[in-house]
């Protein structure tokens, strides 16, 4: 029996028909028609599907789209400076190559934000503590833990996320 | 300039940022399984629970009543629709898991349940209950049943067992000598992608989206199974989440995906959960080896001696047969090679980068390493002495070597003089120090390879060739071939890749993409070059008439000649064409003359590094500095530094990140990488990400990446060398040399766990 | 997971009144271990009781030593409170480890301890600490609460509303993580507080035992005569009941208990 849920996804308010078994991953993927959330395991081990609901980051394969009712959901798709502006932090995860494959770096990114918002300031050690949940089986974290700081070097130089 | 984009020295390209990264950052990049496809319905496997016997009955009834399903398709359903398919050339297995109802590994496809939802078909899929007749598996190595074959002529990758001189003679004379055995085991790829197949037919028509490292091989290979001709069958991957081997080998899914939604007149689409991933896709063979080597007391090594065990299923005899690479790496005296296949209950494994080297050169270099020990010699020294330009099998000569140019600009960034030599001598409070090197090696393969490339007058470049970006950032380096060949600034290139619908590629295996597009595409290039060149000299009354295309060169829009210039779009106008397209096809030399039509019938001839007048190998030097905590034994690597000298590097930027990448990669293939087996009924244990062990973000703070200059035109006129699977086979070895040297202890056996060290 | 209805509960008895009304039902915290467990089928529940939004559960009191964590309140939660870390760092710490960002940002201590997953992280506090795990119906002290592997004193229906505990005048948390993966392979808390007027030193481990959480008689004893890492090198503790697989053996996991006890103590003492 679909029911019909209401959400903030980006900042719009939308309401979507769903069942109660669908979770909030494919839920924004198919009636969403969001895509850029990635499902990588489907079980919580792999970080591809982080979002981020009601200003906290959470692997949304393991949230029932049914619990995000009335939520405030980011996704990958809203992050940006401006119209075909890139955000801060995907302009520098693009300097720094931070993506490869590109697979797990929408979940990334989202996660990167999350931390960014709570500490803006982080050290490499809190960088790596913060998307330890997040894989990535092409770069080795390198060049991402690079992007990352230089996204926070920025927003002390007063950007903002 | 920063970290990520390092100056490029000597003949290295600009280290531009990915073509495509925006698309990535932004979520726009669309894999397989975003595609929004109307009216799909959706596909699930069931699997079989035994590894051993034969379906005797499927029970699909509560299956079917389940609300919104559409189909269940079972072992003999697909008669005289679906061919069985092929083992080798784009297909990973000859199992054919719906037209037999034997069972040859845990894990097989018994049934495919279609349905209106994913939940629906997953729903269904569970309440299938099938019979079977089981039987006692044979796991792996040393479990009763197993078969024993010798490789050589099993596959018509291994031939032969490389072989020079009288070893048995060599090793008697020798004054010390080594003798061990050494192991790697199961690993699986383990991509971020998850593997899928989405296929819509139409009007005879089918078209398959599915990530793909072959979309050529796969069309043909796909037409074949489906009983349709090639022409009516197209394989689309424009943006692949990572496959490392993986997506090289169609495996039977797709034809029965692409053969569901033809029984179905609607669209389908299966998404593998990571788990039936383990036993449906491929993986890397376990392996066993054993090394002789003898040297004199100078170092220098008279006898060598690998053989090889490798595992593979009882139907197909896969192999990698490092032997090729390890019996050609220094100046030994005598060698002897021998490599066997034992055969067991397990699905068909497949190739997973640098396949031969990863297993082969971790025995080699740590026999290397405790040969060092046992003549009280510097690791890197030893190398020294053993390094040759001519390899001792047939005697040919390296067509470009820097190997120890490798290891002493990687020892000095390292600080290997800082080390000293006695086991567990260097400490950090709680932590014993170790410090080990090793050798890294691939080889350079290069295949046939067509492109096309246009111009257009307002200096925009369209580059179509069917190779695939799977991460390693072929994009990017082939649009810098085509902007610096057509003087374009890169950021004019757009670039076309991915579809069995444009000019034919290899597998994007074997490290040969760069080497083979790059190539086709400047070929294709220097065809536009030789039009615009001809109209420009040839014109009557042009700024560059009359000189010889010989002395013409292109640079930001214009064709200039010394003070002489036109620009590009004057030049076309003036021939009356808006654009110049041209289509080109590479073939390496000694390519046969039907390569290129073999290409187009994905039948690919990659000519190996090992093959031709010279040999063709890229090297590099690896060190590693582990720190292990002397009671509970934990192990971190703290410090990697590797140089690589891989001929002529398009980008800096991704040859780094590969590189890079490839080390971290080495790393957990040292420390964590296993797919654990229960002995007894043959199947996977740890089947997903939380205990297969990949490489997390781990505590490596100090990547170093050397990148050493090394000019080679023999190996391909790119000049170019792969190195996408390098960077990944010296770590292992490298860290088990370092763990010895803190602790005394020498692991053989992949992975290095804290139990071995206790 | 296919046929599922579910309810969003505002208040705990309006939770309890839902609960009554399915076949197979179940109550639905972080959904860090059930959803995992419905797309498995290792769970097949008829009916979620969302109990996500229940204001009662939420918020961390800290009044002088006493301190009370609404069953509802996530990982992230507890280690960010600054009241808590003032009075028990170590509680803070714990949480600030358990799992991955997202993981914490989702899982609650109730829905943790409701599991008692063997190798999860608080049961190891709430032992040592003492503490007593409140529910809608009574209060169970912590060593009645956790009775094996996934099992707990809880009944048919009950819910933990909250957890509640004194502040030690020490303690300490280390865990030593797979290296890859989550869960602690084996985590050991200390704590030195006051029972009866005299020095009580509780020393709990999870993650290693074959019947969930216990207490080190051994390490204890040791604690007890100096609360000092030192003295707790060269304790030998039995591996008899500790647990074997495939990420290590009980002889590796009994040695790893004294060194993390040592670690623990350090922390305790910092």
């Amino acid at each position: 029996m679909k029911r019909l849920v209401s959400m903030t996804v980006n900042g719009e308010e939308i309401e979507l028909a769903i069942p109660p078994y669908r979770t909030l991953l494919d839920v924004l993927r198919n009636e969403g028609r969001l895509t850029g959330t990635k499902k990588g395991c489907d079980v919580g081990d792999c970080g591809a599907c982080t979002v981020i609901m009601d200003g906290s980051p959470v692997n949304s394969c393991l949230v029932l789209g049914i619990e995000a009712e009335g939520a405030t959901i980011e996704t990958i798709e809203g992050q940006h400076a401006g119209p075909d502006l890139p955000h801060l932090i995907q302009e520098k995860f693009m300097d720094h190559g931070g993506a490869q494959c590109g697979f797990c770096t929408p979940g990334i990114i989202m996660m990167t934000k999350a931390l960014l918002k709570e500490n803006p300031n982080p050290t490499e050690s809190e960088v790596r503590f913060a998307i330890a949940g997040n894989i990535c089986r092409c770069t080795g974290y390198a060049k991402i833990v690079d992007a990352v700081l230089a996204a926070a070097e920025d927003l002390r130089k007063g950007r903002t996320l | 300039m920063n970290e990520a984009a390092p100056l490029p020295k000597g003949n290295m390209g600009e280290p531009v940022a990915r073509i495509d990264a925006r698309l990535k950052v932004t979520g726009d990049a669309r894999y397989p399984a975003d595609l929004p496809v109307r009216d799909v319905a959706h596909a699930v496997l069931v699997t079989s629970p035994i590894a051993r016997g034969r379906l005797t009955q499927l029970h699909t009834e509560a299956a079917r009543a389940v609300p919104g399903v559409l189909d269940i398709i079972a072992a003999g359903d697909v008669d005289g629709e679906l061919e069985r398919p092929q083992f080798g050339n784009s297909g990973s297995t000859s199992i054919a898991p719906l037209h037999d109802r034997r069972i040859w590994h845990d894990g097989q496809i018994v049934a495919l349940v279609v349905a209106e939802t994913f939940e629906a078909a997953s729903e269904a899929a569970a309440l299938v209950r099938a019979d079977f007749q089981a039987e006692e598996p044979s796991s792996g190595f040393g479990s009763p049943g197993i078969e024993i074959i010798p490789a050589a002529g099993a596959s018509p990758l291994y031939p032969e067992n490389p072989e020079a001189g009288d070893f048995d003679a060599a090793w008697a004379t020798a004054e010390i000598s080594i003798d061990e055995t050494y192991s790697t085991p199961t690993q699986h790829h383990n991509p971020m992608e998850l593997f899928s197949t989405t296929a819509s037919w139409f009007d005879g028509d089918v078209t398959v989206n599915e990530s793909s490292q072959n979309v050529t091989g796969w069309k043909n290979t796909l037409a074949r199974q489906l009983k349709v001709d090639p022409e009516h069958v197209r394989v689309v991957s424009p943006y692949v989440g990572g496959a490392f081997g993986s997506r090289g080998p169609m495996t039977p899914r797709t034809a029965i995906i692409a053969h569901a939604a033809r029984r179905l007149g609607r669209p389908v689409r299966c998404v593998v959960t990571r788990k039936q991933a383990y036993t449906t896709q491929t993986y890397r063979a376990e392996t066993r080896h054993h090394i002789r080597m003898g040297a004199m007391k100078d170092g220098r090594i008279v006898a060598f001696r690998h053989e090889g065990w490798e595992l593979t299923s009882r139907p197909d005899n896969y192999v990698v047969g490092g032997t090729g690479t390890t019996a050609r790496m220094y100046g030994y005296g005598a060698v002897e090679t021998k490599v066997s296949l034992v055969k067991a209950d397990r699905n068909t494994p497949s190739y997973m980068r640098s396949p031969p080297e990863t297993p082969y050169v971790y025995a080699l270099e740590n026999a290397m390493d405790e040969m060092a020990v046992a003549l009280a010699m510097d690791p890197v020294e030893f190398r020294r002495v053993n390094d040759t330009m001519t390899e001792p099998i047939e005697g040919k000569p390296f067509s470009s070597r820097s190997l120890m140019e490798c290891y002493d600009q990687a020892a000095e960034a390292f600080g290997w003089n800082r080390r000293t030599r006695g086991i567990g001598s260097m400490r950090d409070g709680d932590w014993l120090v170790g410090m080990g090197c090793a050798t890294a090696v691939y080889p350079t393969n290069v295949a046939p390879c067509t492109a096309r490339v246009r111009l257009t007058a307002d200096g925009r470049i369209r580059v179509q060739s069917g190779s695939h970006e799977i991460g390693t950032g072929i994009r990017t380096v082939a649009a810098q071939m085509a902007a610096e060949r057509l003087g374009a600034p890169f950021w004019s290139v757009e670039v076309e890749m991915g579809d069995s619908s444009l000019p034919p590629a290899p597998v994007s295996g074997g490290s040969t993409s760069t080497a083979s597009v790059c190539s086709a595409v400047m070929k294709a290039c220097d065809a536009i070059r030789a039009r615009l060149f001809h109209a420009a000299v040839t014109a009557n009354d042009g700024p560059l008439s009359g000189l010889a295309p010989a002395d013409l060169g292109i640079a930001d829009g214009r064709i200039v000649a010394g003070a002489r210039v036109e620009a590009v779009a004057n030049a076309m106008e003036r021939m009356g064409v808006g654009e110049i397209e041209e289509y080109a096809e590479f073939a390496p030399e000694g390519s046969s003359a039907d390569a290129i039509a073999n290409l187009y019938k994905g039948k690919l001839e990659m000519r190996m590094g090992e093959e031709g007048a010279k040999v063709k190998y890229a090297f590099g030097a690896e060190f590693v500095e582990v720190r292990i905590h002397r009671l509970t034994r934990e192990t971190r690597v703290s410090r990697l530094v590797g140089a690589f000298a891989a001929g002529r590097i398009m980008n800096p930027r991704t040859a780094r990140s590969q590189l890079m990448g490839g080390m971290i990669w080495g790393v957990g293939c040292a420390l964590h990488e296993a797919t654990e087996m229960d002995r007894h009924s043959a199947r996977y244990v740890n089947t997903d990400l939380q205990d297969y062990l990949v490489p997390v973000n781990a505590d490596i703070q100090d990547v170093k990446v050397i990148l050493v200059e090394e000019k080679d035109t023999d190996v391909n006129p790119a000049g170019v060398k792969g190195l996408g699977e390098l960077g990944n086979v010296g770590t292992p070895a490298a860290v088990a040399s370092a763990v010895y040297h803190a602790t005394g202890k020498r692991i053989r056996d992949l992975p290095i766990r804290i139990e071995d060290l206790l | 997971m296919y046929s599922l209805n579910y309810h969003r509960a505002s208040s705990v008895a309006d939770a309890v009144k839902l609960a009554k009304k399915g076949d197979d039902v179940k109550y639905l915290a972080g959904g860090m271990t059930l959803i995992p467990a419905m797309k498995t089928r290792l769970s097949a529940p008829s009916d979620l009781i969302d109990l996500g939004h229940i204001g009662e559960l939420k918020g961390i009191k800290v009044s002088g030593k006493n301190v009370t964590i609404g069953a509802g309140t996530t990982h992230a939660e507890v280690a960010a409170n600054e009241k808590l870390k003032a009075v028990c760092p170590a509680v803070s710490d714990l949480a600030a480890h358990i799992g991955d960002p997202a993981v914490r940002h989702k899982g609650t201590i109730g829905g943790s301890i409701a599991n008692n997953d063997p190798a999860a992280d608080y049961p190891a506090a709430l032992l040592a600490l003492d503490a007593t795990v409140v529910t809608n119906k009574r209060e169970i002290a912590a060593a009645k609460f956790f009775t094996g592997l996934f099992e707990t004193a809880l009944k048919d229906g009950e819910i933990v509303t909250a957890v509640r505990f004194t502040a030690p005048a020490k303690a300490g948390y280390e865990k030593f993580r797979n290296p890859a993966s989550r869960y602690a392979m084996t985590g050991v808390f200390v704590a030195k507080g006051k029972a009866n007027g005299k020095d009580d030193v509780r020393v709990a481990v999870t993650g290693a035992g074959e019947n969930g959480v216990f207490r080190s008689k051994e390490i204890e004893a040791a604690l007890s005569k100096k609360f000092d890492a030192a003295a707790v090198e060269g304790v030998k503790v039995p591996s008899k009941n500790l647990m074997s697989d495939i990420h290590a053996s009980a002889d590796y996991r009994a040695a790893l208990v004294v060194v993390m006890a040592k670690r623990a103590t350090a922390k305790a003492n910092s």
